[in-house]
Protein backbone atom coordinates (compact mmCIF):
# COMPACT_ATOMS: atom_id res chain seq x y z
CA UNK A 1 0.00 0.00 0.00
CA UNK A 2 1.38 3.51 -1.00
CA UNK A 3 -0.32 6.73 0.67
CA UNK A 4 0.57 9.43 -1.30
CA UNK A 5 1.40 11.56 1.81
CA UNK A 6 1.62 14.98 0.18
CA UNK A 7 -2.01 15.47 -0.83
CA UNK A 8 -2.68 15.31 2.54
CA UNK A 9 0.31 18.04 3.12
CA UNK A 10 -1.55 19.98 0.75
CA UNK A 11 -4.75 19.66 1.92
CA UNK A 12 -3.74 20.56 5.63
CA UNK A 13 -1.35 23.58 4.41
CA UNK A 14 -4.35 24.52 2.15
CA UNK A 15 -6.98 24.64 5.01
CA UNK A 16 -4.82 25.93 7.47
CA UNK A 17 -3.09 28.92 5.28
CA UNK A 18 -6.80 29.85 4.04
CA UNK A 19 -8.59 30.00 7.19
CA UNK A 20 -5.84 31.91 8.41
CA UNK A 21 -5.57 34.51 6.18
CA UNK A 22 -9.29 35.04 5.90
CA UNK A 23 -9.76 35.57 9.71
CA UNK A 24 -6.73 38.08 9.94
CA UNK A 25 -8.05 40.29 6.98
CA UNK A 26 -11.60 39.91 7.84
CA UNK A 27 -10.29 40.48 11.87
CA UNK A 28 -8.28 43.86 10.92
CA UNK A 29 -11.64 44.90 9.03
CA UNK A 30 -13.33 44.37 12.50
CA UNK A 31 -10.80 46.33 14.37
CA UNK A 32 -10.41 49.19 12.25
CA UNK A 33 -14.26 49.35 11.73
CA UNK A 34 -14.98 49.95 15.60
CA UNK A 35 -11.93 52.15 15.96
CA UNK A 36 -14.08 53.86 13.45
CA UNK A 37 -17.01 53.64 15.16
CA UNK A 38 -15.36 54.97 18.71
CA UNK A 39 -14.07 57.29 16.80
CA UNK A 40 -17.50 58.97 15.52
CA UNK A 41 -18.69 60.39 18.42
CA UNK A 42 -15.32 62.80 18.69
CA UNK A 43 -17.15 65.66 16.36
CA UNK A 44 -13.12 67.45 16.24
CA UNK A 45 -11.79 67.56 12.41
CA UNK A 46 -9.06 65.69 12.92
CA UNK A 47 -11.07 62.47 14.33
CA UNK A 48 -13.33 62.69 11.70
CA UNK A 49 -10.74 62.53 8.49
CA UNK A 50 -9.03 59.51 10.52
CA UNK A 51 -12.46 58.12 11.33
CA UNK A 52 -13.36 57.86 7.33
CA UNK A 53 -10.13 56.77 6.57
CA UNK A 54 -10.41 53.61 9.17
CA UNK A 55 -13.75 53.29 7.58
CA UNK A 56 -12.36 52.84 4.00
CA UNK A 57 -9.66 50.66 4.94
CA UNK A 58 -12.40 48.29 6.84
CA UNK A 59 -14.87 48.13 3.95
CA UNK A 60 -11.83 47.14 2.05
CA UNK A 61 -10.41 44.79 4.20
CA UNK A 62 -14.08 42.97 4.49
CA UNK A 63 -14.28 42.92 0.54
CA UNK A 64 -10.87 41.25 0.15
CA UNK A 65 -12.01 38.60 2.72
CA UNK A 66 -15.51 38.28 0.61
CA UNK A 67 -13.20 37.97 -2.92
CA UNK A 68 -10.52 35.43 -0.88
CA UNK A 69 -13.84 33.26 -0.24
CA UNK A 70 -15.48 34.03 -3.41
CA UNK A 71 -12.32 32.93 -5.08
CA UNK A 72 -11.82 29.39 -3.25
CA UNK A 73 -15.47 28.47 -4.60
CA UNK A 74 -14.46 29.60 -8.27
CA UNK A 75 -11.22 28.02 -8.02
CA UNK A 76 -12.70 24.56 -6.43
CA UNK A 77 -15.35 24.91 -9.40
CA UNK A 78 -12.85 25.13 -11.96
CA UNK A 79 -10.55 22.17 -9.87
CA UNK A 80 -13.07 19.92 -9.70
CA UNK A 81 -16.26 19.79 -12.25
CA UNK A 82 -16.42 17.43 -14.83
CA UNK A 83 -19.51 17.91 -17.25
CA UNK A 84 -22.55 15.46 -16.18
CA UNK A 85 -22.99 12.96 -19.10
CA UNK B 1 -40.17 -4.07 -15.89
CA UNK B 2 -37.44 -7.10 -15.29
CA UNK B 3 -36.46 -7.46 -11.90
CA UNK B 4 -32.95 -5.62 -12.10
CA UNK B 5 -34.92 -2.56 -13.00
CA UNK B 6 -36.63 -3.08 -10.46
CA UNK B 7 -34.02 -3.56 -7.80
CA UNK B 8 -32.37 -0.79 -9.51
CA UNK B 9 -35.35 1.31 -9.02
CA UNK B 10 -35.73 0.64 -5.21
CA UNK B 11 -31.50 1.82 -4.74
CA UNK B 12 -32.03 4.78 -6.24
CA UNK B 13 -35.67 5.37 -4.02
CA UNK B 14 -33.23 4.08 -0.96
CA UNK B 15 -30.24 6.07 -1.72
CA UNK B 16 -32.23 9.47 -2.16
CA UNK B 17 -33.90 8.41 1.36
CA UNK B 18 -30.27 8.10 2.47
CA UNK B 19 -29.59 11.28 1.01
CA UNK B 20 -32.34 13.06 3.05
CA UNK B 21 -30.76 11.70 5.72
CA UNK B 22 -27.81 12.93 5.35
CA UNK B 23 -28.69 16.22 4.78
CA UNK B 24 -30.49 16.62 8.45
CA UNK B 25 -27.87 14.60 10.23
CA UNK B 26 -25.39 17.05 8.84
CA UNK B 27 -27.11 20.79 9.30
CA UNK B 28 -25.32 21.08 11.79
CA UNK B 29 -21.80 21.48 10.37
CA UNK B 30 -22.56 24.56 8.86
CA UNK B 31 -25.18 26.00 11.04
CA UNK B 32 -24.97 24.72 14.57
CA UNK B 33 -22.11 27.63 15.44
CA UNK B 34 -24.12 30.73 13.85
CA UNK B 35 -27.46 29.56 15.65
CA UNK B 36 -25.94 28.83 19.09
CA UNK B 37 -24.34 32.40 18.88
CA UNK B 38 -27.70 34.17 17.68
CA UNK B 39 -25.90 35.00 14.01
CA UNK B 40 -28.83 33.37 12.26
CA UNK B 41 -32.45 32.33 13.40
CA UNK B 42 -33.20 28.59 13.40
CA UNK B 43 -35.46 28.73 10.58
CA UNK B 44 -33.43 31.02 8.33
CA UNK B 45 -29.86 29.23 9.05
CA UNK B 46 -31.50 25.78 7.75
CA UNK B 47 -32.91 27.32 4.95
CA UNK B 48 -29.93 28.96 3.72
CA UNK B 49 -27.79 25.67 4.45
CA UNK B 50 -30.40 23.98 1.93
CA UNK B 51 -29.89 26.39 -0.77
CA UNK B 52 -26.55 26.05 -0.27
CA UNK B 53 -26.07 22.30 -0.21
CA UNK B 54 -28.29 22.36 -3.15
CA UNK B 55 -26.05 24.68 -5.34
CA UNK B 56 -22.50 22.72 -3.70
CA UNK B 57 -24.01 19.27 -4.90
CA UNK B 58 -23.58 20.83 -8.73
CA UNK B 59 -20.28 21.82 -8.23
CA UNK B 60 -18.06 18.86 -9.13
CA UNK B 61 -18.25 14.48 -9.68
CA UNK B 62 -14.26 13.90 -8.12
CA UNK B 63 -15.74 12.17 -4.48
CA UNK B 64 -18.85 10.55 -6.05
CA UNK B 65 -16.45 9.03 -8.44
CA UNK B 66 -14.38 7.41 -5.70
CA UNK B 67 -17.51 5.62 -4.03
CA UNK B 68 -19.04 4.78 -7.92
CA UNK B 69 -15.61 3.00 -8.96
CA UNK B 70 -12.62 3.23 -6.33
CA UNK B 71 -14.36 1.27 -3.22
CA UNK B 72 -14.09 -2.46 -5.02
CA UNK B 73 -11.27 -4.27 -6.42
CA UNK B 74 -11.44 -4.94 -10.87
CA UNK B 75 -13.24 -7.61 -11.79
CA UNK B 76 -15.76 -7.87 -8.61
CA UNK B 77 -19.13 -7.88 -9.82
CA UNK B 78 -21.03 -4.97 -8.04
CA UNK B 79 -25.28 -6.31 -7.77
CA UNK B 80 -27.81 -3.64 -7.38
CA UNK B 81 -29.19 -5.95 -4.33
CA UNK B 82 -25.66 -5.30 -3.03
CA UNK B 83 -25.54 -1.42 -3.02
CA UNK B 84 -29.63 -1.55 -1.15
CA UNK B 85 -28.22 -3.75 1.23
CA UNK B 86 -25.41 -1.23 2.43
CA UNK B 87 -27.52 1.30 2.02
CA UNK B 88 -29.60 0.34 5.08
CA UNK B 89 -26.75 -0.18 7.26
CA UNK B 90 -26.08 3.26 6.59
CA UNK B 91 -29.64 4.23 7.05
CA UNK B 92 -30.25 2.69 10.18
CA UNK B 93 -26.71 3.85 11.44
CA UNK B 94 -27.51 7.51 10.60
CA UNK B 95 -30.92 7.60 12.36
CA UNK B 96 -29.51 5.79 15.64
CA UNK B 97 -26.58 8.51 16.03
CA UNK B 98 -29.13 11.22 15.47
CA UNK B 99 -31.87 10.15 17.87
CA UNK B 100 -29.01 10.06 20.64
CA UNK B 101 -28.05 13.36 18.98
CA UNK B 102 -24.38 12.52 18.04
CA UNK B 103 -22.61 13.94 14.82
CA UNK B 104 -21.21 11.32 13.21
CA UNK B 105 -20.10 10.76 9.87
CA UNK B 106 -22.85 9.87 7.63
CA UNK B 107 -20.20 9.56 5.07
CA UNK B 108 -18.45 6.39 6.99
CA UNK B 109 -22.07 4.97 7.62
CA UNK B 110 -22.28 4.59 3.48
CA UNK B 111 -18.93 3.28 3.23
CA UNK B 112 -19.38 0.82 6.24
CA UNK B 113 -22.37 -0.10 4.88
CA UNK B 114 -21.35 -1.04 1.73
CA UNK B 115 -18.39 -2.21 2.84
CA UNK B 116 -20.18 -4.79 4.94
CA UNK B 117 -22.67 -5.85 2.00
CA UNK B 118 -20.03 -5.97 -0.31
CA UNK B 119 -17.77 -8.54 2.08
CA UNK B 120 -21.10 -10.37 2.80
CA UNK B 121 -21.54 -11.25 -0.96
CA UNK B 122 -18.06 -11.33 -2.03
CA UNK B 123 -15.71 -12.23 0.80
CA UNK B 124 -12.83 -9.78 1.82
CA UNK B 125 -11.15 -9.70 -1.29
CA UNK B 126 -13.36 -8.20 -3.06
CA UNK B 127 -12.91 -4.64 -0.89
CA UNK B 128 -10.18 -1.97 -2.99
CA UNK B 129 -8.42 -2.02 0.41
CA UNK B 130 -5.56 0.26 -0.58
CA UNK B 131 -8.03 2.60 -1.98
CA UNK B 132 -9.87 2.89 0.90
CA UNK B 133 -6.95 3.35 3.18
CA UNK B 134 -5.88 6.39 1.39
CA UNK B 135 -9.27 8.12 0.62
CA UNK B 136 -11.17 7.33 3.52
CA UNK B 137 -9.73 5.83 6.32
CA UNK B 138 -6.76 8.22 6.72
CA UNK B 139 -8.53 11.37 5.78
CA UNK B 140 -10.98 10.06 8.45
CA UNK B 141 -7.89 10.25 10.97
CA UNK B 142 -6.58 13.51 9.69
CA UNK B 143 -9.10 15.76 8.80
CA UNK B 144 -10.27 16.71 12.09
CA UNK B 145 -7.10 16.92 13.50
CA UNK B 146 -6.20 19.49 10.82
CA UNK B 147 -9.29 21.34 11.34
CA UNK B 148 -8.98 21.67 14.93
CA UNK B 149 -5.35 22.93 14.58
CA UNK B 150 -6.81 25.70 11.47
CA UNK B 151 -9.96 26.64 13.89
CA UNK B 152 -7.39 27.08 17.30
CA UNK B 153 -4.99 29.32 15.35
CA UNK B 154 -7.66 31.15 13.63
CA UNK B 155 -9.35 31.87 17.04
CA UNK B 156 -5.97 33.08 18.35
CA UNK B 157 -5.48 34.92 15.71
CA UNK B 158 -9.19 37.17 15.83
CA UNK B 159 -8.70 37.40 19.53
CA UNK B 160 -5.18 38.67 19.32
CA UNK B 161 -6.47 41.43 16.41
CA UNK B 162 -9.14 42.38 18.13
CA UNK B 163 -7.71 43.13 21.68
CA UNK B 164 -7.87 45.61 23.12
CA UNK B 165 -5.91 45.73 26.12
CA UNK B 166 -7.67 47.44 29.56
CA UNK B 167 -10.08 49.47 27.38
CA UNK B 168 -9.40 52.68 29.49
CA UNK B 169 -10.76 54.44 26.40
CA UNK B 170 -13.86 52.62 26.31
CA UNK B 171 -13.26 51.20 22.90
CA UNK B 172 -14.42 47.75 22.25
CA UNK B 173 -13.51 44.62 20.67
CA UNK B 174 -16.06 44.81 17.98
CA UNK B 175 -16.61 41.05 18.34
CA UNK B 176 -20.03 40.86 17.99
CA UNK B 177 -19.22 41.63 14.25
CA UNK B 178 -18.15 38.49 13.26
CA UNK B 179 -22.01 37.71 13.05
CA UNK B 180 -22.10 39.31 9.73
CA UNK B 181 -18.87 36.97 8.95
CA UNK B 182 -20.69 33.95 10.33
CA UNK B 183 -23.07 34.61 7.69
CA UNK B 184 -20.55 33.99 4.76
CA UNK B 185 -18.20 31.72 6.86
CA UNK B 186 -21.51 29.31 7.26
CA UNK B 187 -23.03 29.59 3.46
CA UNK B 188 -19.44 28.35 2.61
CA UNK B 189 -19.36 25.18 4.83
CA UNK B 190 -22.92 24.60 3.39
CA UNK B 191 -21.52 24.85 -0.19
CA UNK B 192 -18.96 23.04 1.22
CA UNK B 193 -20.71 19.68 2.16
CA UNK B 194 -23.08 20.32 -0.61
CA UNK B 195 -19.56 19.36 -2.55
CA UNK B 196 -18.71 16.64 -0.18
CA UNK B 197 -21.84 14.81 0.86
CA UNK B 198 -24.39 15.36 -2.46
CA UNK B 199 -21.51 13.92 -4.54
CA UNK B 200 -21.77 10.67 -2.06
CA UNK B 201 -25.14 9.64 -3.10
CA UNK B 202 -24.30 10.24 -6.99
CA UNK B 203 -21.59 8.00 -6.53
CA UNK B 204 -24.03 4.94 -5.05
CA UNK B 205 -26.65 5.36 -7.23
CA UNK B 206 -24.17 5.79 -10.08
CA UNK B 207 -22.62 2.48 -8.32
CA UNK B 208 -26.49 0.90 -8.30
CA UNK B 209 -26.64 2.39 -12.31
CA UNK B 210 -23.08 0.29 -13.32
CA UNK B 211 -24.47 -2.67 -11.20
CA UNK B 212 -27.33 -3.39 -13.49
CA UNK B 213 -25.78 -2.43 -16.20
CA UNK B 214 -27.79 0.88 -17.04
CA UNK B 215 -23.91 3.01 -17.33
CA UNK B 216 -20.82 1.96 -18.15
CA UNK B 217 -17.57 2.57 -15.23
CA UNK B 218 -16.25 4.86 -17.20
CA UNK B 219 -19.77 7.05 -18.48
CA UNK B 220 -19.47 9.26 -15.43
CA UNK B 221 -22.18 10.77 -13.07
CA UNK B 222 -25.96 11.06 -15.20
CA UNK B 223 -27.51 15.06 -15.06
CA UNK B 224 -30.49 13.32 -13.56
CA UNK B 225 -28.95 11.76 -10.51
CA UNK B 226 -26.74 15.06 -10.26
CA UNK B 227 -30.05 16.89 -9.63
CA UNK B 228 -32.28 14.15 -7.89
CA UNK B 229 -29.41 13.89 -5.30
CA UNK B 230 -28.92 17.64 -4.76
CA UNK B 231 -32.48 17.88 -4.06
CA UNK B 232 -32.46 15.44 -1.92
CA UNK B 233 -29.90 16.74 0.10
CA UNK B 234 -31.37 20.55 0.41
CA UNK B 235 -34.93 18.81 1.14
CA UNK B 236 -33.17 16.90 4.30
CA UNK B 237 -31.29 19.87 4.94
CA UNK B 238 -33.74 22.18 5.38
CA UNK B 239 -35.65 19.41 7.63
CA UNK B 240 -33.10 20.00 10.13
CA UNK B 241 -31.11 17.85 12.07
CA UNK B 242 -32.43 19.76 15.64
CA UNK B 243 -30.48 17.16 17.77
CA UNK B 244 -27.29 17.31 16.09
CA UNK B 245 -27.62 21.27 16.04
CA UNK B 246 -28.12 20.83 20.03
CA UNK B 247 -25.19 18.71 20.69
CA UNK B 248 -22.76 20.82 18.18
CA UNK B 249 -23.78 24.24 18.69
CA UNK B 250 -23.68 23.80 22.36
CA UNK B 251 -22.64 20.29 23.60
CA UNK B 252 -18.95 20.30 23.09
CA UNK B 253 -17.74 24.10 23.59
CA UNK B 254 -19.15 27.76 24.67
CA UNK B 255 -19.22 29.53 21.09
CA UNK B 256 -18.57 32.87 20.72
CA UNK B 257 -18.76 34.85 17.37
CA UNK B 258 -15.29 35.12 16.49
CA UNK B 259 -14.93 31.63 17.63
CA UNK B 260 -17.31 30.53 15.08
CA UNK B 261 -16.41 32.18 12.50
CA UNK B 262 -12.80 30.80 13.07
CA UNK B 263 -14.35 27.40 13.11
CA UNK B 264 -16.55 27.30 9.83
CA UNK B 265 -13.48 28.93 8.28
CA UNK B 266 -11.44 25.85 9.06
CA UNK B 267 -14.58 23.37 8.36
CA UNK B 268 -14.53 24.76 4.70
CA UNK B 269 -11.20 25.20 4.01
CA UNK B 270 -10.68 21.23 5.21
CA UNK B 271 -13.78 20.02 3.19
CA UNK B 272 -12.89 22.12 -0.38
CA UNK B 273 -8.80 21.34 -0.21
CA UNK B 274 -10.15 17.55 0.23
CA UNK B 275 -12.70 17.14 -2.01
CA UNK B 276 -10.52 18.31 -4.96
CA UNK B 277 -8.31 15.05 -4.26
CA UNK B 278 -11.59 13.05 -3.96
CA UNK B 279 -10.99 11.91 -0.21
CA UNK B 280 -14.59 11.26 1.14
CA UNK B 281 -13.88 12.48 4.45
CA UNK B 282 -16.46 12.56 6.75
CA UNK B 283 -17.74 16.97 6.98
CA UNK B 284 -18.83 16.34 10.51
CA UNK B 285 -16.05 14.66 11.67
CA UNK B 286 -14.37 17.99 10.63
CA UNK B 287 -16.91 20.65 12.00
CA UNK B 288 -16.53 18.82 15.37
CA UNK B 289 -12.66 18.98 14.88
CA UNK B 290 -13.37 22.72 14.48
CA UNK B 291 -15.73 23.72 16.72
CA UNK B 292 -12.97 21.96 19.62
CA UNK B 293 -10.16 23.65 18.19
CA UNK B 294 -11.87 27.11 18.60
CA UNK B 295 -12.85 25.99 21.71
CA UNK B 296 -9.85 25.51 22.94
CA UNK B 297 -8.07 28.45 20.77
CA UNK B 298 -9.69 31.59 22.62
CA UNK B 299 -8.32 32.18 26.05
CA UNK B 300 -10.26 30.88 28.98
CA UNK B 301 -12.59 29.10 26.64
CA UNK B 302 -13.09 25.48 27.27
CA UNK B 303 -14.47 21.98 25.75
CA UNK B 304 -16.73 19.51 27.05
CA UNK B 305 -14.26 16.19 26.89
CA UNK B 306 -17.19 13.92 27.85
CA UNK B 307 -19.13 14.63 25.22
CA UNK B 308 -16.14 14.78 22.67
CA UNK B 309 -15.18 11.55 23.99
CA UNK B 310 -18.99 9.71 23.33
CA UNK B 311 -18.41 11.29 20.02
CA UNK B 312 -15.39 10.17 19.16
CA UNK B 313 -16.14 6.51 20.32
CA UNK B 314 -19.38 6.72 18.05
CA UNK B 315 -17.00 7.81 14.35
CA UNK B 316 -14.79 4.20 15.37
CA UNK B 317 -18.16 2.49 15.72
CA UNK B 318 -19.30 4.02 12.73
CA UNK B 319 -17.52 1.85 10.09
CA UNK B 320 -17.88 -1.42 12.04
CA UNK B 321 -21.42 -1.18 12.74
CA UNK B 322 -22.89 0.24 9.49
CA UNK B 323 -21.07 -2.58 8.09
CA UNK B 324 -22.26 -5.46 10.12
CA UNK B 325 -26.05 -4.13 9.41
CA UNK B 326 -24.92 -3.92 5.88
CA UNK B 327 -23.76 -7.85 5.99
CA UNK B 328 -26.92 -8.83 7.71
CA UNK B 329 -29.45 -7.09 5.54
CA UNK B 330 -26.58 -8.23 2.37
CA UNK B 331 -27.83 -11.61 3.62
CA UNK B 332 -31.62 -11.07 3.59
CA UNK B 333 -31.24 -9.48 -0.01
CA UNK B 334 -29.45 -13.12 -1.10
CA UNK B 335 -32.69 -14.70 -0.63
CA UNK B 336 -34.10 -12.89 -3.51
CA UNK B 337 -36.86 -10.45 -4.13
CA UNK B 338 -38.77 -11.67 -0.83
CA UNK B 339 -35.36 -10.93 1.02
CA UNK B 340 -35.61 -7.19 -0.65
CA UNK B 341 -38.53 -6.53 0.48
CA UNK B 342 -38.13 -7.84 4.15
CA UNK B 343 -35.42 -6.09 4.26
CA UNK B 344 -37.03 -2.86 3.15
CA UNK B 345 -40.26 -3.46 5.89
CA UNK B 346 -37.50 -4.25 8.24
CA UNK B 347 -35.73 -0.68 8.02
CA UNK B 348 -38.96 1.29 7.77
CA UNK B 349 -39.74 -0.37 11.13
CA UNK B 350 -36.77 1.02 12.54
CA UNK B 351 -36.86 4.10 10.97
CA UNK B 352 -40.74 4.65 12.20
CA UNK B 353 -39.51 3.42 15.86
CA UNK B 354 -36.47 5.95 15.95
CA UNK B 355 -38.56 8.42 14.64
CA UNK B 356 -41.53 7.46 17.39
CA UNK B 357 -38.96 6.98 20.51
CA UNK B 358 -37.68 10.91 19.51
CA UNK B 359 -40.96 12.42 19.74
CA UNK B 360 -40.90 11.85 23.46
CA UNK B 361 -37.92 14.16 23.84
CA UNK B 362 -38.29 16.36 20.69
CA UNK B 363 -35.77 18.87 19.75
CA UNK B 364 -36.86 21.77 17.15
CA UNK B 365 -36.67 24.86 15.31
CA UNK B 366 -38.78 26.12 18.38
CA UNK B 367 -37.04 25.42 21.25
CA UNK B 368 -33.53 24.67 19.41
CA UNK B 369 -32.21 28.18 20.28
CA UNK B 370 -33.59 28.59 23.71
CA UNK B 371 -31.88 24.97 24.21
CA UNK B 372 -28.46 26.14 22.70
CA UNK B 373 -28.99 29.54 24.19
CA UNK B 374 -28.65 28.09 27.73
CA UNK B 375 -25.14 26.68 27.21
CA UNK B 376 -24.01 29.42 25.36
CA UNK B 377 -25.56 32.02 27.79
CA UNK B 378 -22.55 34.45 27.40
CA UNK B 379 -23.28 35.22 23.94
CA UNK B 380 -25.93 37.61 23.56
CA UNK B 381 -26.92 39.60 20.08
CA UNK B 382 -26.79 42.94 19.97
CA UNK B 383 -31.16 42.92 19.37
CA UNK B 384 -30.96 41.32 22.62
CA UNK B 385 -28.94 43.72 24.27
CA UNK B 386 -31.43 46.48 22.62
CA UNK B 387 -34.71 44.95 23.83
CA UNK B 388 -33.03 44.13 27.81
CA UNK B 389 -31.97 48.08 27.69
CA UNK B 390 -35.68 48.74 26.37
CA UNK B 391 -37.10 46.73 28.92
CA UNK B 392 -35.28 47.70 32.14
CA UNK B 393 -35.89 51.48 30.58
CA UNK B 394 -39.95 50.29 30.94
CA UNK B 395 -39.18 49.38 34.34
CA UNK B 396 -37.57 51.41 35.78
CA UNK B 397 -40.58 54.12 34.04
CA UNK B 398 -43.06 52.61 36.17
CA UNK B 399 -41.36 52.12 39.61
CA UNK B 400 -41.10 55.89 38.80
CA UNK B 401 -44.72 56.15 38.50
CA UNK B 402 -45.68 53.95 41.35
CA UNK B 403 -43.65 55.67 43.47
CA UNK B 404 -44.94 59.26 42.29
CA UNK B 405 -49.02 57.24 43.02
CA UNK B 406 -48.16 56.13 46.28
CA UNK B 407 -46.79 59.66 47.62
CA UNK B 408 -49.64 61.45 46.08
Amino acid sequence: MNIDWTKFEQVALGAIGFSAFVVIVYSLGVRFLTSAQHLAGKGNKAASSRELALRVLSYALFAVAAVAVAWAVIWMFQVMYTPAK
Amino acid sequence: MDSISVVVGAVVVIALFFDFTNGFHDTANAMATPIATGALRPRMAVALAALMNLAGAFLGTAVAKTLSTGMFNDGIKVVPEMVFAGLTGAITWNLITWFLGLPSSSSHALVGGLVGAGIAYSGYNSINVANLVEKVVVPALTAPLVAAIAAALATRLAYAITYRGDNKDGLRTGRGKYRVGQWFSSSLVAIAHGTNDGQKTMGVITLGLIAGGFVTKDAGIPLWVMLAAAIAIAAGTYAGGWRIIKTLGSGLAEIKPAQGFAAEMSTSASILASSIFGFALSTTQVASGSVIGAGLGRKGGSVKWGKAGQIVIAWFLTLPAAGLVGAASASLTHIGTVGIVLDAVLMAAVSIAIFQMSRRNRVSHHNVRSEVEGAAKAVTSPRQVRQAAKAAEKAAKAAKAKAKKGKK
